[in-house]
């Protein structure tokens, strides 16, 4: 299955690179729910994550010849949209607040209150910070793959993570005291 | 409330608190895959058009310069070197391009240039030596019976050597200006 999920992505990078819309639009679809939820924490609650994903996929496929290994496309594609949306956020332009959905499943009332607090704490802090909190804790990757995903190196992916994730615990506290 | 969350208690929470962010509507998901649909007939066709529109156009001027070179330009040589023969310019029937072999014909912007383009002719008798002017360098010695227009000097009886020629100089306009001639020429070290 795996091998013919890698000859499949590799077909449709080539056909895409070779000009095929349809072709770049089923290589990008499977991904287009989690990235734009990646550009929708990233850029925070200033930015529409419409903005960032549509410079994402501009870039992904202007880029596209570059990409050296089809089957890691959905981390070189991340690694876009994680560039636009900190681009974005730069921009500080529109865009609702990032909110959790109220979720009547398992998680009690109260847990659901401290995690909406919680990303309003995620969204208060700067943009780097954030990204490097969603890399971890929102797409599960490593301080290799973080590093790789946001450009900058394994070292520095660990001490901004530990210094991001102590400005958020103060962040949440001073949500959680208003 | 710190106390309430130890560091993985709280990564925890912070892992499900961004689980739970809002994902996009299935309009917006629709909207970016058209707009992933739309990328290469957008940017890659017309990056592909201007390519070929590009290479037409270089084409087309390429061979229109060619044409242009061999049909109303042509090269000739005087002390061993090959010279333009601008012969689209009016200027050049004028000054008798047309009446026989011609080495080299070229404008200057003015006719005070000619020493210039000849660094080893005497200097000219020429008026207006700020007027635009036109060179013609005759192959073989000027055979036009007398010299039409203003001739200065006059051939000789003597052979010419290689680097000397006859030559013609209109200046002024074409319509206006008037042509010299001028016979033994040092065209040695000649430059259009």
């Amino acid at each position: 299955v795996d091998i013919a999920m890698d000859d499949r992505l590799r077909n449709l990078v080539t056909r895409s690179v070779s000009g095929d819309g349809v072709a770049f639009s089923e290589l990008v679809e499977p991904y287009l729910r989690e990235a734009w939820s990646l550009a929708s924490l990233i850029c925070g609650h200033r930015c529409d994550p419409m903005d960032p994903m549509q410079d994402a996929l501009l870039s992904a496929w202007k880029d596209l010849r570059k990409l050296r290994e089809p089957t890691a496309f959905r981390a070189w594609f991340f690694k876009h949209v994680s560039r636009a949306a900190l681009k974005s956020a730069k921009n500080e332009r529109r865009g609702a607040q990032v909110e959790g959905r109220m979720d009547p499943g398992e998680d009690s009332i109260d847990r659901q209150v401290a995690g909406r607090t919680l990303l309003r704490a995620i969204s208060a802090l700067a943009a780097r910070d954030r990204a490097v909190i969603v890399a971890r804790y929102y797409l599960g990757l490593t301080d290799k793959e973080t590093g790789h995903l946001l450009s900058i190196p394994e070292g520095t992916v660990k001490s901004r993570l530990s210094s991001a994730m102590q400005r958020l615990r103060a962040s949440y506290d001073a949500e959680e005291r208003r | 409330m710190r106390n309430r969350f130890e560091d993985n208690r709280f990564e925890d929470m912070v892992s499900r608190s961004l689980d739970n962010v809002p994902e996009p509507r299935d309009s917006e998901i629709e909207a970016l895959r058209q707009f992933a649909e739309a990328l290469p007939r957008r940017e890659a066709p017309r990056m592909r058009n201007m390519t070929y529109a590009g290479v037409a156009a270089i084409l087309v001027l390429v061979v229109g310069l060619t044409v242009r070179q061999f049909l109303f330009f042509g090269t000739s040589s005087v002390g061993g070197q090959d010279h333009l023969v601008d012969t689209l310019d009016p200027r050049y029937g004028r000054c008798y391009g047309d009446q026989q072999t011609v080495l080299a014909a070229f404008a200057m912007d003015h006719a005070a240039d000619f020493t210039t383009h000849f660094p080893h002719a005497d200097p000219l008798h020429l008026p207006e030596v700020d007027q635009p002017a036109f060179v013609v360098v005759f192959a073989e010695k000027w055979s036009g019976g007398d010299l039409p227009g203003r001739p200065v000097g006059s051939p000789t009886s003597l052979a010419y050597t290689d680097t000397q020629h006859d030559v013609c100089v209109w200046v002024g306009s074409a319509d206006s200006g008037e042509a010299y001639l001028f016979a033994r020429v040092n065209t040695a070290d000649f430059a259009p």
